[in-house]
């Protein structure tokens, strides 16, 4: 099955059927008990489900986020730049209640994008700048379910979620693995896992290292230091560095607010006009400090610990924003 | 039947331009023209024992007006073998796709069965089932079914030669008891089984069963040998697969390509690179003749920009690129260290390494002559030679 260009278009597989579609959930919520796609002898109320989204909207700084755009005043030497990708993972969501508990809600698995509780954002379409890695369907949502009587199905005050794929899904074969998993383009190899954070930016770059011009400068976040024999391999215990940012909003409401992610906020501590070697930008390696201090100091992780410093309390690049 | 091979003849060959035919594609997608419509699918373990999936292969995705049976993938093996496929008699696909060469034919570009020189490598077939798009550069080729009309009818440049001498070709193989045996066993339900589409249906599934995966690197990594592979080796796959490198972004996963697809892969996963081989006017352009996606799209950041190919037996599958213009694998490594190719001299000449088109991935990185030999033995490992000599993919034909 080919995709087809459109935004937010529900990629569900065809053999995956309709189970868990927003009709067939709204027939559950009516209906109640006796629909096989909802019941399992519990309580009626707990057999109800409410449908909601979480809805996020990128930019960069004040302009919105695209690739067919030009960006001014990038990093700390004011670089132009245009997005050459932007994609990552979330995992881990909680919605927090109104007394301040955290509810999990369940991802709907019916849907290409979303399996096991991660989800893939998309925000380019492959078009001018993203045309050399990027494809062409968008995503700026993740779809979930709580029980129609969860603390949290008619409002939340806070929202929390991991920006990547938790460690016991991060080192499957990706060729094996159902979507989003098997996305080319965002998996490293076994021993590595997933790049939970793809941005590239397409600007002029001096390289210390290399013998060629450079014009790009990415950004792929994902796991280091991850023992395995060998590359293909998977690691046998937890990496390293994790490289997984934990990130906390409070006075989220999925109801009436979106997330805001700025590509912007997350080069502000980066110098996109110098590249200090290895990979071009920051790919996460422990060898590149110089290229890649900065930006996980954006997402408020420590970059040789590979953990949040202060609950990751200290990003710049999620926000809270009323939808429009 | 019994083929004999003139060694003297001139070998012509080629495949891989993209003279679309999609008035045929039209034709052959035509329900009234089909295969009867009462064909099921098989089942998921039927396809993966039909094409003796390895372990750690994904299940290829295989279009629902196709399904694989046994008898179609036989019937595609002898069309695939046999020169009277093409209108003079000439060429037959293995022609330009020789097994023992990963199903490549060793020459530059390839030469038609009328001697026509094409501008484009003969690719490997391994593992094309699980392309995303097939050919070097054409992001609208997307089954195999649309990509073996154009070898069989393209006019420009002239491949099997078959337009104008259709009914040509289908009367060999209509007097023939075999390809009558075959085609009725292929097709159970066609009242005429011997047409296009079914030769079309037929090729198609022969070549997805053109599955390589028993290689030492899967012997090392799916059958967890640590002895599959030697220790130079694994250093390569390291670098391989390192940041320093940078190969397994375009060239990952288990088929080494990211231009990568099988069943339940939603995403689109075509993907083309420009990887600095030509600049012939400094404003990024590849020679006339091969501007790759350009070709198709008249975009200018789709120039010069190609498939990756599979890995997979590229230690046979010499010389490289669209063009066949590097004649070794370590001259491939070379130009990747170099971020490209700088040529000096010639018809094309030009600093490939400053292409402004030029994939962001490919920015050069220096290697020891210690690291370098690491990295051929890597690449060696992905040689299958089970794949190269299997007598089930092999001509059915006497020699």
């Amino acid at each position: 099955m080919k995709m087809r260009k459109g935004r937010n278009r529900d990629l569900r597989h065809n053999r995956m059927g309709i189970l868990g579609s927003p009709l067939l959930l709204s027939v559950c919520v009516g209906v109640g008990v006796g629909v096989g796609a909802c019941g399992d002898g519990k309580s009626e109320d707990t057999q109800r489900e409410v449908q909601g989204t979480l809805r996020f909207s990128a930019v960069v700084g004040d302009a919105l986020a695209s690739c067919t755009t030009s960006y001014a005043g990038l990093g700390t030497t004011s670089s132009e730049a245009k997005l050459g990708d932007a994609r990552f993972f979330v995992s881990q969501i909680a919605l927090k209640d109104g007394a301040g508990a955290w509810v999990q809600p369940t991802l709907t698995a019916a849907n290409g994008w979303q399996s096991s509780g991660v989800a893939l954002l998309d925000f380019e379409d492959k078009s001018q700048a993203c045309s050399d890695t990027g494809t062409v369907d968008v995503n700026e949502k993740v779809e979930f379910s709580v029980p129609v009587n969860a603390s949290v199905a008619q409002q939340s005050k806070g929202l929390r979620f991991s920006v990547g794929v938790p460690f016991e899904l991060n080192h499957n074969d990706s060729a094996t693995q159902p979507s989003p998993f098997n996305v080319p383009g965002m998996f490293w190899s076994w021993q590595g896992g997933y790049k939970f954070l793809k941005v590239d930016w397409l600007v002029d770059t001096t390289s210390t290292s290399t013998a060629s011009a450079t014009t790009r400068w990415n950004i792929h976040i994902g796991s280091t230091a991850c023992s395995a024999p060998a590359a293909t391999s998977p690691p046998t215990a937890p990496c390293g560095r994790p490289n997984l940012a934990t990130i906390e909003l409070a006075d989220f409401d999925w109801r009436t607010d979106e997330i805001v992610v700025d590509f912007g906020a997350l080069v502000e501590n980066a110098d996109l006009s110098l590249d200090h070697g290895q990979a071009p930008g920051c790919m996460s390696s422990p060898a590149e400090p110089d290229d890649c201090t900065g930006v996980f100091s954006a997402l408020g992780l420590g970059f040789e610990s590979g953990a949040c410093i202060d609950a990751c309390e200290g990003q710049s690049v999620f926000r809270v924003q009323t939808a429009p | 039947m019994k083929v004999t091979t003139d060694e003297s003849r001139m070998r012509r060959c080629h495949r891989g331009f993209e003279p679309i035919v999609f008035g045929l594609a039209v034709w052959l997608a035509s329900p009234t023209i089909g295969c009867g419509g009462h064909e099921r699918a098989p089942a998921a373990e039927e396809i993966a024992q039909l094409l003796r999936l390895p372990d750690g292969f994904p299940l290829p995705s295989v279009p629902a007006d196709n399904p694989l049976t046994r008898e179609k993938i036989e019937l595609g093996r002898h069309l695939f073998y046999d020169p009277a496929l093409s209108a003079n008699g000439m060429q037959s696909c293995a022609s330009c796709h020789v097994q023992a060469r990963a199903f490549t034919d060793g020459r530059e570009t390839a030469l038609g069965s009328t001697g026509q020189v094409h501008p484009r490598n003969s690719q490997s077939l391994t593992n094309v089932a699980y392309n995303a798009t097939l050919t070097w550069a054409n992001p609208l080729l997307v089954s195999i079914e649309q990509q073996v009309m154009v070898p069989l009818f393209g006019e420009l440049p002239i491949e099997l030669g078959v337009t104008g001498h259709e009914d040509l070709v289908l009367d060999r193989l209509r007097d023939s008891p075999m390809y009558r045996e075959l085609f009725a066993a292929a097709n159970p339900d066609a009242e005429a089984p011997i047409a296009w589409p079914s030769i079309i249906r037929a090729l198609a599934s022969f070549c997805r069963a053109l599955i390589s995966g028993r290689s030492p690197f899967d012997r090392f990594v799916y059958g967890h040998d640590a002895q599959a592979i030697s220790d130079s080796a694994k250093r390569g796959l390291d670098l391989f697969f390192s940041e320093r490198l940078e190969c397994h972004h375009c060239h990952g996963g288990f088929n080494f390509t990211l231009s990568s697809t099988h069943d339940g892969v939603v995403a689109d996963a075509a993907a083309f690179h420009n990887t600095g081989l030509y600049n012939v006017d400094e404003r990024g352009g590849y020679p006339d003749d091969n501007t790759g996606v350009h070709a198709v799209t008249h975009r200018s950041e789709d120039m010069g920009r190609f498939r990756a190919p599979t890995l997979r037996n590229i230690a046979v599958t010499a010389p490289y690129m669209h063009d066949g213009s590097v004649a070794s694998l370590e001259d491939v490594v070379r130009i990747y260290e170099a971020g490209g190719r700088l040529l000096s001299g010639g018809p094309h000449a030009g600093d490939g390494r400053t292409n402004p088109h030029k994939s962001g991935l490919v920015t050069g990185f220096r290697l020891t002559d210690g690291e370098r030999r690491d990295l051929l033995a890597f690449l060696a490992t992905l040689t299958d030679q089970t794949f190269l000599s299997d007598p089930e993919l092999a001509s059915p034909f006497e020699e």
